[in-house]
């Protein structure tokens, strides 16, 4: 019995049929990303057809999430499916759906202030399998994101590796995404704009996870963002002089992020550290720090504690001016906020309770199901005020 | 600031590599097994997260895997 995967050669020749079709029309690495997951999903089955034995696991998480500020207020509801095949094949699906209500004129798209009420609908997928490399593991993902509103589109796909060392006490992290949006404006657009911009671009990230300590773990990476297209909001106006002139970003981003992240874990009180820092800066002259603490405190095996604080401080952008740009002004314009320099302190606390009680009644499939509230309060110097973000949620593990 | 920050980064690294030579056995990790300390259970809870904060903060990216696009958030 070999466990070592293969595909069949049905299902290659198919899909280099598609991807050299797809091509010809002038599409790009979003086909040759579905061949490779197909690929991968195939090898997949024919692993689990050998293993018969083993079963699947996974997870089914349904989540509530709830936002409000001064003058927008999101309601998401989303849900997400996960599982996972002995032979190391592993799936993700995702859906959510955003409503967004915000009382601006940017949102409205007219010279008027008004309530406007948009959805946003985000459908995601994973595929990937791990592969045992001598003594290591190859976890090879492919993923994709297609995210709509009523003026725009969104393709968010790529594709994510890690491999483990040392008896998996380092994991090296790499990764590449591409982004692909394109708007249809409504609303009248300033002259030689045109009225379907697109923005195009890819994410890299390279990180390392080490085990320190049997409770000490540090990671962090580096992440490069390099953005090309229409970057503003095609709704937004900025005034030159007494005048509102249509907002006008520079059309290309460069963004580095570093982050890292130690967690400890306190034996004798069941207690877990999370220190997270974040620095970032980019082609706009955006610095940026993001400090975090979270604490998570086990009260017995049912139940789980978070308190959080985050705290944010940024520059502005080199164009950004405020309250208006003088007469005669050409350069990048912006009315942005998140342009200006500000910073924020957010607060939050999550509770999280384990159904062990269900076990041996009639619901004890969902005995190790867990529910989650969570509350977060930010309070903000940019013009965006402050805000209010709370969740709940149910996982359920199969 | 970015002058402090390449220090603090720096410092991180340095106590990444120089941690890489302490060697953790399969049976001593229990510990980072407890739900504290296994973040992948908040992944679609800090999904939502980045998205709120990459739409009202310059600094989108990093480890919240958030890449920005659509809805005015680059």
């Amino acid at each position: 019995m070999s466990s070592a995967p293969s595909v069949p050669a049905g299902a290659l020749a198919a899909g280099t049929q598609l991807a050299s079709a797809a091509c010809r029309r002038g599409c790009n690495g979003l086909w040759v990303l579905l061949l490779m997951a197909a690929v991968l999903f195939c090898g997949g089955g024919r692993v689990r057809a050998d293993e018969a034995s083993g079963r699947w696991s996974g997870e089914v998480e349904g989540r509530g999430n709830y936002f409000w500020e001064r003058s927008t207020r999101v309601i998401v509801p989303t849900f997400k499916v996960t599982a996972e095949s002995p032979s190391g094949v592993h799936l993700k699906a995702d859906y959510l759906i955003d409503v967004i209500s915000s009382a601006s004129i940017a949102q409205t798209g007219g010279g008027k202030d008004g309530v406007f009420t948009e959805l946003r609908h985000g459908v995601g997928s994973a595929v990937g399998k791990r592969f045992a490399v001598g003594d290591s593991e190859l976890d090879l993902t492919v993923h994709g994101k297609y995210s709509t509103e009523n003026d725009y589109v969104s393709y968010i796909y790529g594709v994510d590796s890690s491999l483990t060392l040392d008896d998996k006490n380092t994991t090296l992290n790499l990764g590449l995404t591409r982004v692909d949006d394109h708007w249809e404006i409504a609303g009248p657009v300033a002259v030689g704009q045109s009225r379907t911009p697109s923005l195009g671009g890819f994410t890299t990230r390279a990180g390392v996870s080490q085990l320190l300590s049997p409770t000490l773990v540090l990671s962090g990476g580096y992440q490069l963002g390099v953005l090309e297209g229409f970057l503003g909001n095609p709704y937004r106006r900025a005034l030159i002089g007494p005048l509102p002139h249509m907002e006008n970003h520079p059309h290309e981003r460069l963004r580095h992020n570093f982050d890292a992240h130690l967690a400890w874990f306190v034996p004798r009180t069941s207690t877990s550290f999370h220190l997270f820092y974040k620095a970032y800066i980019d082609s706009w002259s955006i610095a940026a720090l993001t400090p975090e603490l979270r604490v998570y405190q086990e009260l017995g095996e049912n139940f789980v504690a978070r308190a959080r604080y985050r705290y944010y401080v940024q520059d502005h952008a080199y164009f950004y001016e405020s309250p208006r740009y003088p007469r005669g002004y050409t350069g990048p314009l912006t009315n942005d906020p998140k342009m200006a320099e500000f910073e924020s302190q957010q607060l939050g606390l999550k509770l999280e309770y384990r159904l062990s009680f269900l076990a041996r009644s009639i619901f004890d499939f969902a005995k190790e199901t867990w529910l989650d509230l969570s509350f977060d309060r930010q309070w903000c110097t940019s013009s965006f005020g402050d805000n209010v973000s709370a969740t709940a949620g149910a996982r359920l593990p199969f | 600031m970015q002058a402090r920050t390449g220090t603090l980064v720096t410092l991180f690294w340095l106590v990444l590599v120089l941690g890489g030579c302490t060697h953790v056995r399969p049976y001593e990790r229990e510990y980072l097994a407890h739900p504290g300390m296994d973040l992948k259970r908040e992944a679609l809870a800090t999904e939502f997260e980045a998205h709120a904060h990459d739409a009202r903060e310059g600094a989108v990216g990093g480890s919240s895997d958030s890449t920005g696009g659509g809805c005015g958030c680059n």
